[in-house]
């Protein structure tokens, strides 16, 4: 049975009958060849402020398509360079959380007993903050900057996802194959990962896809309150942020642009999300 | 369903005691020491040892534990060296402020988010639909703190409808109304992701609920559509609602944060704002719990709301 084939007419066939899902999957990939490219994309460097006349430039401008910030910064080109950091701080911490959720979650679920129940409950704990909250308060404890933001980010979604594959997992362990499994002479971890795994990991994908875009509007949050990367590094959560003193003298563009690269760019994660759910999961629907 | 009561109110002691211990290992989670990370690096070695003891610094973990959860409890929530004073005079008032920001969000975004998803639903396929649900998939994914700046923007520099921030009027005489019209502005910023989240959430829901047999069975006694959908779909798709909405609460909280920072709005995150910037941890510490606190207390309502309109879930629970 050729199953590659059919896995492959099977994207596609979503893949046509879901323009929203083409949609955000284009913005993800332009957007990832825009952040590998930035350097040749741009018209400017993301510091360069070679025309200190040029600030504040309405957009349109000649020469700046989104005009210039106080500092007489290309927006345009700051948005540009803006992926590297928007796509590394969404991507990395959801990876990371998935990959300790995913051995977290089957340990507790696979063991349940004394092992999952304290494991669970020590996340419970965690449900008890607005996940926005902790997030602030780890990263107000580490101090700011970018790598203590993705720190945050893991350890707040974490407990989260820990749930869904420990849900998942105790769904899979009622199955007649792990049983077999058992019975054929399988060591537990192999029946874990091997057997367990597989069946519990489409889930988490698709809840990892929707996760990158919660957690880029997470972030921006967090540059908004100054725990995030810091100036002059090219950020758009920075960038929004530091656009509200212009915005309070009635020039919005140095907020308004940075702030739809993010909605953009988080839609776009969302729709991977539901697409990935329809795909790999449709029972979930 | 009293059993389930119960059982809930108890369960919250060991969540509260384990939000307690995790607020409070975060003070000791600061890199290097506490003491000098409050005080900042010019303090003396006689200072330094002072606040050491003052903090209890110099006792066993357990210990510290335990004394900082006799203050806690008596309503004492610490000393603030940054601002010099008691943290409970300043922070209480403030939590009050945060929780009236809140609660109009929620009121809001309930009304909304239900009233726009359950139209849509019934008019499934309409012009309203389609753009309403189109608008709300990209609305879910808005940071709270950029639309409260651009509606400052657009509402209150480039219009000036609405107040820029505050909550009262420093020259009026405050009172209810004028409250009311300094809220609009923060309530409506802090509500929209969620507006969007539920309107999705509850179409769906009412749409699941519409596709039953016993509404084609009704419609063919000729019961009216308004009848059948108020009276029935709603009814039942009411405990699946109350669920999406107790779930929008921790994000509600979480964007009043942003709401009250730029709006000015004298809440508990505008405090913990400007004690991040001051490193003023202390502070941090009991906002953090304070709000941790109140959420576990919102979650324990919507639960118990939850049992009371669905009896089919504490059957499932009790077993």
């Amino acid at each position: 049975m050729n199953t590659e084939l059919s896995w492959g007419s099977k994207v596609m066939r979503i893949f046509g009958k879901d323009k929203t899902a083409a949609l955000g999957i284009t913005i993800i990939i332009v957007t990832a060849l825009v952040a590998i490219f930035a350097d040749w994309l741009s018209p400017y460097g993301p510091n360069s402020a070679a025309d200190t006349a040029q600030r504040l430039a309405m957009p349109g401008t000649a020469g700046h398509l989104f005009g210039t910030d106080d500092q007489g910064r290309d927006i345009l080109s700051r948005i540009i360079y803006g992926t590297r950091t928007s796509l590394f701080s969404s991507i990395v911490p959801v990876v990371i959380s998935a990959v300790v959720s995913m051995c977290l979650g089957i340990i507790a679920g696979f063991f349940q007993g004394r092992i999952g129940n304290s494991l669970m409950r020590i996340m419970d704990v965690f449900f008890a903050f607005p996940s926005v909250l902790l997030a602030i308060a780890i990263a107000a404890i580490l101090g700011p900057g970018l790598l203590n933001v993705c720190i945050a980010m893991v350890i707040v979604r974490i407990p989260y996802m820990t749930r869904i594959v420990y849900t998942d997992t105790i769904q899979e362990m009622q199955k007649e194959y792990v049983e077999a499994s058992r019975a054929y002479g399988m060591g537990r971890a192999a029946v874990m990962f091997r057997e367990i795994m597989p069946n519990v990991l489409p889930s988490l994908i698709v809840y990892s896809a929707t996760l990158c875009g919660v957690t880029i509007v997470t972030v921006a949050g967090l540059s908004f309150i100054g725990l995030g990367v810091q100036p002059p590094t090219a950020d758009w959560g920075l960038m929004a942020s530091e656009g509200q003193n212009v915005l309070m003298q009635g020039d919005p563009y140095v907020t308004l642009f940075p702030g739809l690269a993010i909605i953009i760019l988080a839609f776009a994660f969302s729709t991977l999300g539901d697409w990935l759910r329809d795909l790999l999961d449709p029972t979930q629907k | 369903m009293y059993k389930y009561i119960i059982s809930r109110l108890l369960y919250v002691i060991p969540v509260l005691i384990g939000v307690t211990i995790l607020v409070f290992l975060m003070i000791h989670l600061i890199p290097g020491d506490p003491a000098q990370t409050i005080l900042g690096g010019e303090a003396t070695k006689s200072a330094l040892a002072k606040l050491r003891s003052q903090m209890g610094l110099d006792q066993p973990l357990i210990i510290q534990y335990f004394d900082w959860l006799k203050k806690i409890i008596t309503g004492n929530l610490g000393f603030s060296y940054t601002l010099h004073m008691n943290i409970a005079s300043e922070l209480l008032p403030k939590f009050w402020n945060s929780i009236i920001l809140t609660l109009a969000s929620l009121v809001i975004a309930i009304i909304l988010g239900v009233g726009s998803g359950v139209l849509s639903a019934i008019y499934k396929g309409s012009i309203f639909d389609k753009v309403f649900m189109a608008i709300s998939s990209i609305g879910a994914s808005i940071p709270v703190f950029w639309i409260a700046l651009m509606l400052m923007w657009l509402l209150a520099l480039q219009y000036p409808i609405f107040p820029i921030n505050g909550m009262v009027n420093m020259r009026g005489n405050g009172g209810p109304l004028d409250l009311l019209y300094h809220l609009v502005l923060p309530a409506f910023a802090t509500s929209l992701v969620s507006v969007a989240v539920i309107a999705q959430l509850t179409r769906n829901a009412v749409l699941d609920e519409i596709k039953k047999d016993y509404v084609s069975f009704f419609k063919s006694f000729n019961l009216s559509k308004v009848h059948i959908n108020i009276f029935h779909v709603l009814r039942n798709a009411l405990p699946p609602i109350i669920n999406i909405i107790g779930l929008q609460v921790g994000y509600i909280i979480g964007g009043a944060l942003f709401s009250e920072i730029v709006f000015s709005w004298p809440g508990v995150g505008q405090a913990m704002y400007t004690a991040i910037s001051s490193k003023d941890y202390p502070m941090i510490q009991a906002g953090i719990l304070l709000i941790a606190c109140g959420f576990v207390f919102v979650n324990l309502i919507v639960d118990i709301i939850n049992i009371m309109i669905n009896p089919k879930l504490h059957e499932s629970v009790s077993k």
